[in-house]
């Protein structure tokens, strides 16, 4: 029964705490992208499976010093993101939210300036049009960019509405939703860093 | 019921043509048809059980308290649970019995490469190869070595065994094993491009010694004396794509011809091997089987034309 | 609310809200689900006609051996043509057309949870379906097959663009579909009428989400495949040439990944939209619900795990085989319960033999026969001499005619009338199923023997020596037959829109809540948000009055923005028993969703002409679309005022 008619921020009107449409559509965006990632991976170890060394012969391993620092970077613009979603809706304080937010956004960027760089070299060394090896992991790798990017947008976007108000302690979904997406983002990056960088070192040529 | 009257009609008109899986002359195609009417008699009981129930459904005598006798529930669990899970476990045992009967290994090897549209075939025991005829002794289990260069293909001789599809990069394996002398009929069953529906060929299954005596010929080189045909053959760039082996004709592109004359089919099966098709087919095969990789040789004498189509005439 | 004059006012400024605006700005920001399903069905139905043309073209070619109608290159255009319309633009979306129009009406509510998603998805199957015809214009027409298999379609095989039209419309549909998926599973989540338990959910929904869920998560797989595909015939990539570590294989399990659930996606909604028909025609609840309904989502999961067994014939060892066959089996099992829950409704029940129940027992014995094949070919050794032939030709026309064509029209006869006001014929209705189903028959069940006899699918031709000359002009003649018989229901879906008889609101004196209202359905579906107690919400005595009645019902919000607003509100539910949680302004009419699938159409036409800066421009279009969509609407401090049934709701 709570707040008929007396909420001043907006249409909607909370009778009984649910989430939003808006939500649950997001959600099953990420369900049908994580299927998207995971036959990705799949065509991965499936191109493992058939070849006798991996790296193919001729290609190197994985580097793993860049790319570790990379994935530290992305992994921690997790905090600020969360530290944004607090600030705002525990505390209501609009500008904090928003500094947190580019925060998050600036290591996405040094995250993909990163990946920017490492696509010279491996254009170079993987030569995708040659191999299925190269062929998946540029795929892979930039494929995960561009869901980076798309997630960026969608915080930038959060973060011009937080500032122009329409982004309340109280109507908040925009953000919420972004945020999620983002997490959806950063944890992708876990199952493709350990398989196309870490597993190669673990299992061995 | 209307279609299975249509069925019987056809089937009685059509008795004469008792062909294809449904006359099989070897084991696996045996086993198969086997499996098959097991499936039917099963699948005929099924489906005439389920009209009837649906036929009672319908034009049963309706009274008053029937809601109340009637079990939904129990009724869809015996009908849709409990007697299809019957006859599909009997029908899985059943498949799989027939499934690990299947020959795994041959005694004798034959190799088979498709291409667009025709197949290679090589017999690496003898070391000869050729084209779009597979010969093989009848009652050997003969192992299909079946490799593509170029799309995917499927291997299909309804009457001796069912299909193997050729993978580029893969090498797969059929076991042939014919249990009468005969010629069969074999196709493509892999879409595989413009030609798909004329890429045929035949298995010719032989009594051992004739098979033998073939293999024999056929790994020979050709022993034809005719420098005037073979020098057409270089001449027209015939040489460029095709072998004749024992000339200096040592194409690998297309069918081996070195024992061309002895086959019965032209063009991958599809026009008997006789003179006049034979002069169609070198002038201008695009215009029989369009989209085949042999170019119109437009460059030919009517005189030469016959001169070269005496040559392959010969060529036994 | 207590008068009639006052329902009547209030109709009118519910009417003014929720009509579009008329003329072309109305068709390019229409955002009303009806509208949308509407386009679905007209669109979806004339790909139908599209690809039935075709399947006579072949068939004529295939009438007497050696015939020289269509020459070999047509023949395996229209082959290519034929599966991808059928599958991919007509089976699929008439499904999302009928669940567009029926979906927030057997909820009982006043649109979809993504009004402008929903019109974006529309507007981007049309397009995709565009992009793969616009090939005849050009007359590069793909030609690799509706499964378009590596290496064949490799850019060596098929250097020119056929493949790209195929590949990047296919992959553009995807969108649309996923798209559309998701909205359904959401509006079924949140906005159901109050009341309405998972246990009372109309079967029909059940069928709508189980195929969401199913594109959700099948879809991925053959967009990557077509994806990978293009990366490879764009970029030189290679993920499919064996000789550089790739392997065609791969392209095959992710086809079939998404191929098999496919079959499912098509068939589980048409089942849904058979269990109504049967249930409201005999007069009775539908036998089982319960256990259709577990049917239905244990087909959704089983649906995963047998996409092997297309590939029988491609070299995998025994286990593989083995454990793809068993699979293959039991996914009958779901299949046969809903088989008999209709025999047991029909049992319990009293049929009447109107149009609609004839279509679903055409359903029923096609569909039986299907089934039985199916099981055929499950056996790995049979499916060895099977696998490409004809006999699998007829095999999964059994079962898609089945289990999705005969259905449609089966939804078309029960449903249209809801959609256009008016019955179609009878008579006409009968004759037209006489005729499609002995035409059927004909067409297809001699095919299962000269697919035995050894005659392989895909041939636009075959020997004159072999014998299979008079069976295959049987079929064709059948084959006539049968389009005669869809041509005359087409026919009486014309003449019904002007002739036909008032249909009144519930013209079978159906359950569920479509029929609640008047026919064709106000702007803004329901006056009085119904709630809901039983899963027979219209044969329980007491929901019998909603809409129908001009009683005031207090107990049913109306949900009427104040005077001078124009909000479109509808309420949202949640939970397993759809308590009421909030109310829901929807958006309103907008050209973005048409604009933002013009854009994504651009990149899509711009990776066939290989003009990237050209997608560059319209991944900014739709980006800068994306935005303007969605702008938030409120401004801060705005007061809501909603009314005295916003509380009689929440109650």
């Amino acid at each position: 029964m709570s707040g008929i008619g007396a909420t001043s921020t907006g249409p909607v009107i909370h009778v009984r705490p649910g989430r939003s449409t808006g939500w649950w559509g997001v959600v099953f965006m990420i369900v049908t992208e994580s299927v998207l990632f995971g036959l990705l991976l799949f065509t991965y170890f499936y191109f493992r499976a058939g070849q006798g060394e991996w790296p193919p012969a001729g290609l190197p391993m994985p580097e793993l010093r860049g790319s570790g620092i990379r994935t530290v970077v992305l992994l921690g613009s997790t905090f600020p993101l969360v530290w944004a979603e607090r600030s705002l809706l525990k505390r209501g304080h609009v500008a904090k939210s928003a500094v947190w937010l580019f925060v998050t956004m600036a290591m996405a960027g040094v995250f993909l300036i990163g990946h920017v760089q490492e696509q010279f070299v491996l254009w170079e060394e993987l030569a995708p049009t040659e191999t299925a090896y190269g062929s998946v992991l540029m795929t892979i790798l930039n494929f995960h960019a561009a869901h980076l990017v798309v997630g960026m947008l969608a915080l930038a976007y959060s973060a011009v509405h937080l500032l122009r108000g329409r982004i309340t302690q109280k109507q908040h979904s925009m953000l919420e939703i972004s945020g999620m997406y983002w997490h959806f983002v950063d944890a992708i990056w876990v199952f493709v860093y350990s398989s196309l960088f870490l597993s190669p070192h673990l299992l061995g040529r | 019921m209307l279609a299975w009257g249509v069925v019987a009609a056809l089937a009685a008109a059509c008795s004469s043509l008792q062909q294809g899986s449904l006359a099989p002359k070897g084991a696996g195609a045996q086993r198969q048809l086997d499996l098959f009417y097991v499936s039917l008699w099963a699948s005929t009981a099924v489906v005439l059980l389920t009209l009837g129930l649906l036929g009672y459904a319908l034009f049963r005598r309706r009274r008053d308290d029937d809601e109340e006798r009637f079990r939904d529930t129990r009724f869809i669990v015996s009908f849709g649970v409990v007697i299809p899970l019957v006859v599909l476990l009997s029908m899985m045992v059943v498949t799989f019995a027939s499934l690990a009967g299947e020959p795994q290994r041959g005694t004798m090897e034959v190799q088979v490469v498709a291409h667009q549209f025709w197949w290679e075939v090589f017999y690496p025991e003898q070391d000869f190869t050729t084209a779009n005829e597979v010969h093989i002794p009848v009652g050997t289990k003969v192992e299909l070595v079946l490799e593509s260069d170029d799309v995917i293909h499927s291997f299909w001789v309804p009457e001796l065994e069912g299909k193997a599809d050729l993978v580029p990069g893969r090498t797969n394996r059929l076991v042939l094993e014919a249990s009468e002398p005969g010629t069969y009929r074999g196709f493509c069953a892999e879409y595989c491009g413009l030609q798909h529906a004329n890429m045929l060929f035949l298995v010719i299954a032989q009594p051992e010694a004739e098979f033998e005596e073939w293999a024999a010929a056929q790994a020979r080189p050709a022993a034809v004396q005719d420098s005037r045909g073979e020098e057409l053959f270089e001449e027209h760039a015939c040489a460029g794509c095709h072998t004749i082996r024992g000339t200096s004709a040592d194409g690998d592109f297309a069918p081996d011809l070195t024992h061309f004359a002895s086959r019965e089919t032209l063009g991958a099966g599809i026009l008997p091997n006789e003179r006049g098709q034979l002069a169609g087919w070198v002038v201008n095969s695009q215009t029989i089987k369009p989209g085949n990789e042999m170019p119109p040789i437009t460059t030919l004498e009517p005189d030469e034309l016959e001169a070269l189509v005496d040559y392959l005439e010969k060529l036994e | 609310m207590t008068s009639t004059l006052e329902r009547a006012t209030t109709h009118e400024r519910l009417d003014r809200i929720w009509s579009d605006k008329p003329g072309l700005v109305g068709f390019f920001s229409s955002v009303d689900h009806k509208r949308v399903g509407r386009r679905y069905l007209v669109t979806s139905l004339t790909f139908f006609v599209l690809g039935g043309i075709q399947a006579l073209m072949m068939r004529t070619q295939l009438a007497q051996p050696e015939l020289d109608l269509v020459s070999p290159q047509v023949f395996n255009q229209l082959m290519t043509m034929h599966g991808t319309t059928m599958i991919f633009l007509f089976n699929t979306t008439i499904w999302a057309g009928f669940g567009n129009y029926f979906l927030p009406l057997q909820l009982g509510t006043r649109d979809m949870a993504f009004p402008r998603l929903n019109m974006l998805s529309y507007w981007i199957f049309l397009m995709a379906g565009i992009l793969t015809y616009s090939s005849l214009l050009v007359g590069d027409i793909p030609d690799g097959g509706w499964f378009a298999y590596v290496p064949f379609t490799g850019k060596e095989y098929s250097p020119t663009q056929s493949i790209d039209y195929w590949a990047l419309g296919m992959a553009l549909l995807g969108i649309s579909t996923t798209v559309g998926g998701i909205n359904f599973i959401v509006t079924t989540f949140k906005m159901r009428a109050p009341g309405m338990t998972v246990s009372r959910l109309p079967i029909f929904v059940w069928g709508i989400v189980v195929m969401s869920f199913m594109m959700v998560f099948a879809l991925p797989a053959v967009t990557l495949a077509q994806v990978l595909l293009e990366f490879d015939r764009v970029f030189g990539f290679n993920f499919f040439d064996p000789g550089s570590g790739g392997d065609p294989v791969l392209f095959q399990h992710l086809f079939w990944l998404w191929g098999h659930p496919e079959v499912y996606i098509v068939f589980v909604p048409a089942t849904g939209a058979v269990s109504m028909i049967v249930a409201s025609l005999s007069r009775t609840p539908l036998a089982g619900y319960l256990l259709v309904a577990t049917a239905l989502v244990a087909i959704g999961f089983f649906s995963f795990g047998v996409w092997v067994h297309h590939m029988f014939t491609v070299g995998l060892g025994f286990m593989a085989l083995s454990f793809f066959s068993a699979a293959s089996f039991f996914v009958s099992l779901p299949s046969g319960v809903q088989f008999f829950a209709w025999i047991a409704t029909l049992w319990k029940g009293r049929p009447s033999f109107a149009t609609p129940m004839l279509w679903v027992l055409g359903t029923m014995f096609i569909f039986l026969l299907g089934g039985i094949t199916g099981v055929m070919v499950a056996m790995v050794p049979f499916d060895f001499q099977a696998q490409d032939s004809y006999f699998v030709v007829a095999h999964f026309h059994y079962t898609l005619v089945g289990g999705s064509v005969f259905p449609v029209f089966a939804a078309v006869y029960y449903w249209l009338p809801k959609i256009t006001g008016r019955m179609l014929s009878e008579p006409l209705g009968k004759v037209s199923f006489w005729l499609a189903f002995i035409g059927f028959n004909v067409t297809f069940f001699p095919l299962h023997v000269v697919g035995l006899w050894g005659m392989p699918r895909r041939y636009y031709t075959y020997p004159a020596d072999v014998g299979w000359g008079g069976i295959n002009l049987v079929a064709t003649v059948g084959a006539y037959a049968l389009a005669l018989g869809f041509a005359l229901s087409f026919i009486n879906i014309f003449w019904s829109m002007r002739r036909g008889r008032p249909a009144g609101a519930n013209p079978w004196d159906a359950d569920t809540l479509e029929w609640a209202i008047s026919s064709p359905p106000p702007e803004y579906n329901f006056l009085e948000l119904p709630r809901v107690t039983s899963l027979y919400p219209l044969w329980e005595p007491e929901m019998q009055r909603v809409g129908a009645e001009e009683e005031p019902q207090h107990d049913r919000p109306v949900l009427l923005p104040p005077e001078g607003e124009v909000e479109h509100y509808t309420l949202a539910t949640g939970g397993i028993d759809a308590e009421a949680e909030n109310v829901m302004a929807m958006p309103a009419p907008s050209f973005w969703p048409f604009v933002v699938s013009l854009a994504v159409t651009t990149i899509f036409y711009a990776m066939l002409v290989r003009q990237f800066w050209v997608g560059v421009v319209g991944a900014l279009v739709a980006a800068t679309g994306l935005m303007g969509w969605y702008w938030p609407r409120w401004e801060e401090g705005e007061v809501e005022l909603v009314g005295e049934e916003l509380e009689e709701a929440i109650r």
